[in-house]
């Protein structure tokens, strides 16, 4: 019991550090949106933190982790701007069925997770096994990663989960795999929070439904698919939290919005770079609600901490030598039509139960304004894995069945959640989104 | 009609949840009757906790930060990747280890301590250290004496 409320402690402090981050909140997001980048900006900065302890060589410990945290946050408290007394309590206060069907299907998800049966095998392979050997270490342990059998441990891999189980295990004091399940489930309350706030001016059947219905979809495929413990959480956690920034004309707060979940996805995963790539770009390509389009404060919000992620990631994995190859064969027509039935059939996944198929309703996207930078985003992940099916030079059948299925998982909530408001949409009500509507999009 | 829609799509949803969760939890019931090969082992089942008794073996008697190399039967197919995935659990269950494989490049060389499962393995450079009915380890000497 006392473990668990360490990892709540520390999951806490992420979120209120990152709830702190001066600029990060815009006027109109309510309480939800503010929690969830909030939470995702804490972890953006623990993951700088750590990397910051190993480079210096200063190694972690819940002192100097705890003391790095909280210097951070007494900056932010004392230099930051204050939130207006009004915007702090806009936490939804129309709950109804679909938010109960919601939490429900967090805690079925969780307590299954804590049993350690859906635990995903890459937590054994090496989410997990990294997270305990940083523990050991007191830091991302580069001479294990480099070893020559290192590569079964994808040792190229950015470091963002590994990094919360070390730092999990060093709270409560030693490493406890059905504890750190709870992170996924964190995760999937982040990502229907974040849901949740995108379906606020929906209509109230649509916006229950909406939020059940994500909720019933990705347990399930949570629980059959072993997802517990796995980083496939975070590219979708950013995705969907970047969703209101990508929806509105972009201003300074959804830059930084969006510059927070891009380095939260590269933080998480390799495939998350290029995820961060699209969203930056989908951000970038659009004509700022005021100011220069390419003023340097808009590469500085977007900009810095993808860059602060990424750079010290490809600089370590240069230097200890740790990039595993993609075996490239270039592109060939005999891998695609290998690829194709295997996509599908991957897309027909028995987790999924049908519901992967609602990526084919991504040109919808296309038809509002407000949802077509989402749609470029979504367009370019899913053209970047299936590329990547076309030009490796693996078994194309094995590498499609063993890893599609799971990419899903980054796109389906976005795709659902964007959709969502197709089916119905009422204006938004808030009268400084409604008067810059007409400039929103850009050139995409 | 688009209610409607959306209506059967959250049936549909929580029927699968609701199947996922009931198959998920009866499995987690016969844990300990679990046989599956090893490419499908889970956490906690018998088989894990076969090769982690043997693994207590370079627990008790090697210090931490050694490479130790681990040894299992071959596949008995091409593709089976049996012996690759056991090896990936032992280095999973000795995390304070360099858990090196059988063949590797630098195995040869790095190799400090190595240990069999369900294995035999005869080496002028292996010192017997410890023994369990299913497992042996040694220690590697650099040299052949």
């Amino acid at each position: 019991m006392i473990a668990a409320l360490a990892l709540v402690i520390l999951a806490a402090l992420l979120v209120f550090l990152g709830t702190r981050v001066p600029g990060l909140a815009a006027p109109t997001d309510g309480a939800l949106q503010r929690l969830v980048i909030g939470a995702l900006a804490g972890m953006v900065l623990f993951h700088l933190l750590a990397t910051v302890l190993d480079l210096t060589g200063l190694g972690w410990s819940v002192l100097k982790l705890g003391a790095g945290l909280l210097i951070l946050l007494a900056l932010f408290l004392r230099f930051g701007a204050k939130t207006p007394e009004g915007e702090r309590r806009r936490l939804p206060s129309d709950l109804g069925w679909g938010d109960e069907t919601a939490l429900l299907a967090v805690v079925v998800f969780s307590l299954v997770a804590l049993t350690l049966w859906v635990t995903t095998p890459d937590f054994v392979f090496h989410w997990g096994l990294k997270g305990h050997r940083y523990f050991l270490a007191r830091g991302v342990d580069y001479a294990y990663l480099a070893r020559s059998w290192g590569w079964a441990i994808h040792p190229d891999y950015p470091q963002l989960l590994p990094e919360l189980y070390a730092a999990s295990a060093l709270a409560i004091g030693r490493f406890d795999p059905p504890l750190l399940m709870l992170w996924s489930a964190f995760f999937f309350a982040l990502l229907l929070a974040a849901a949740r706030e995108i379906l606020r001016t929906a209509e109230p059947f649509v916006r229950q439904a909406g939020i059940a219905l994500l909720a019933v979809v990705l347990a399930a495929f949570a629980v059959r698919h072993q997802m517990a413990g796995g980083a496939d959480w975070l590219p979708a956690l950013a995705l969907i939290a970047a969703i209101p920034a990508l929806s509105r004309p972009p201003d300074p707060a959804a830059d930084l919005q969006i510059g927070v979940a891009a380095a939260f996805a590269a933080a998480a995963k390799v495939e998350g770079v290029v995820l961060a790539g699209l969203l930056v770009l989908a951000q970038l390509a659009r004509r700022p609600a005021a100011g220069s389009w390419f003023a340097p404060g808009r590469f500085f919000r977007l900009g810095l901490l993808p860059a602060l992620v990424i750079l010290p990631w490809g600089l370590q994995v240069r230097r200890y030598h740790l990039f595993t190859v993609l075996s490239s064969g270039g592109l060939s027509w005999e891998r695609a039509k290998i690829a194709g039935p295997a996509v599908v059939d991957a897309v027909n996944s028995p987790g999924w139960h049908g519901f992967s198929w609602v990526l084919l309703l991504l040109p919808l996207l296309a038809l509002r304004r407000r949802s077509r930078p989402l749609g470029f985003v979504l367009a370019g992940q899913l053209a970047f894995y299936l590329w990547i099916y076309l030009v490796a030079a693996f078994d194309t059948e094995y590498y499609v069945a063993m890893s599609f299925p799971r990419l899903l998982f980054h796109l389906v909530p976005a795709m659902l959640v964007g959709l969502v408001p197709h089916l119905t949409w009422e204006p938004p009500c808030r009268p400084s989104t409604i008067t810059v509507e007409g400039r929103m999009g850009g050139s995409l | 009609m688009r209610k409607l829609i959306l209506g059967f799509a959250l049936a549909w949803g929580v029927f699968a949840l609701l199947r996922e969760t009931t198959e998920a939890l009866v499995e987690v019931d016969a844990r300990e009757e679990d046989q599956a090969s090893v490419p499908y082992w889970h956490l906690g089942t018998p088989q894990v906790k076969r090769l982690d008794r043997c693994l207590e073996l370079v627990r008790r008697q090697v210090p931490p930060g050694h490479v130790v190399v681990f040894a299992s039967p071959d596949d008995a197919r091409t593709g089976d990747q049996h012996e690759f995935f056991r090896w990936r659990w032992a280095a999973y269950l000795l995390p304070q280890y360099d858990v090196a494989p059988l063949q590797g490049p630098d195995t040869g060389r790095l190799a400090e301590y190595l240990i069999t499962y369900h294995r035999d393995i005869e080496n002028p450079r292996l010192e017997a250290m410890a023994e369990l009915p299913d497992c042996r380890l040694y220690r590697v000497r650099k040299t052949v004496p």
